[in-house]
């Protein structure tokens, strides 16, 4: 794999994993709640009491990360079919796009759990 | 069942979990720190410490992910003896809810950083700013965001232990 294809994926999923993670939350779409309890799986919204939504949420992450790295081959793909390198300012674009989703979706856990 | 009662999954071994997820955190902000501080020259074009580092990006990032696995084990316990029975009810002594809030941030931010570390060895092995010098940027920011989210939670991690740790005496208050 050439560079700039790899970088592409590399933050393709960096992109993909800090949205993916944050989206059952912001969206209230359902994810797998562990009940430690009970011992067991279920798929749902993270209610109040004792249940673990976490390891749903970072599956979502996971899955999202995945996405974003095969969009991220794709592009690269897209471009050396066209012939076309990735230009330095649209490879600090993507980089840049990166580490904002991380930043990003940190801020808004931070702020949605202040104490 | 209410909190605080029954069997818990891992919660025999709590104790030695959380020593081992005690020291995998103190041996992850170390290696961290240094993989940052030998990647800082690349943004002015400087790889002399380009191989440590980047065996250091993979050391970092196989102790992520050894305390990020331990600290998911120790979780369910957490949830049952410390946060429903301590940190999310009213205390004679005074709320403890924040303390709880502050352990949400920490897992939040663990869990992109574990995507940045991840992330720092898929760029270190084919797309390394002494090979591709485009990805500088991005590669010294994801060692930022990965030193810093250790630093994070390793200290809020002692903040929230020293308040009630798992394992502790006493099913509740």
């Amino acid at each position: 794999m050439t560079g700039e294809r790899a970088y592409l994926v590399g933050a393709g999923a960096v992109i993909g994993f800090a949205l993916a993670y944050a989206l059952p939350i912001v969206a209230g779409w359902p994810l797998a709640i562990y009940e430690p309890l009970a011992h067991r799986f279920s798929l749902g919204l993270p209610a109040g009491g004792v249940t673990l939504g976490y390891f749903g949420q970072v599956l979502w992450g996971l899955s999202g990360g995945l996405i974003g790295g095969v969009l991220g081959a794709s592009v690269g793909l897209g471009a050396a079919w066209r012939r076309k390198p990735v230009t330095e300012g649209a490879a600090i674009l993507a980089g840049a796009w990166a580490l904002t989703a991380l930043v990003l979706v940190g801020a808004y856990f931070t702020w949605l759990n202040w104490p | 069942m209410p909190p605080g009662t029954g069997p818990i999954v891992f919660e025999r071994w709590i104790r030695g979990l959380l020593v081992l997820h005690a020291l995998g955190a103190a041996a992850l902000v170390g290696a961290a720190t240094h993989q940052l501080l030998w990647c800082r020259g690349y943004l002015r074009g400087q790889y002399a410490a380009c191989e440590r580092e980047r065996g250091m990006a993979r050391v970092s990032a196989a102790l992520y992910v050894l305390t990020f696995v331990l600290g998911a084990a120790l979780y369910p316990t957490y949830k049952v003896r410390v946060r429903a029975a301590w940190f999310d009810v009213p205390l004679p002594a005074g709320d403890l809810g924040w303390v709880g809030r502050l352990f949400d941030i920490k897992e939040h931010w663990m869990a992109l950083g574990a995507a940045a570390a991840l992330a720092l060895v898929w760029l270190g092995r084919s797309a390394h700013p002494a090979r591709w010098p485009a990805s500088a940027r991005l590669y010294v920011g994801l060692s930022l965001v990965v030193c810093a989210t250790t630093w994070t939670g390793a200290i809020i991690g002692l903040v929230v232990a020293s308040y009630r740790a798992v394992g502790a005496v006493g099913g509740g208050p």
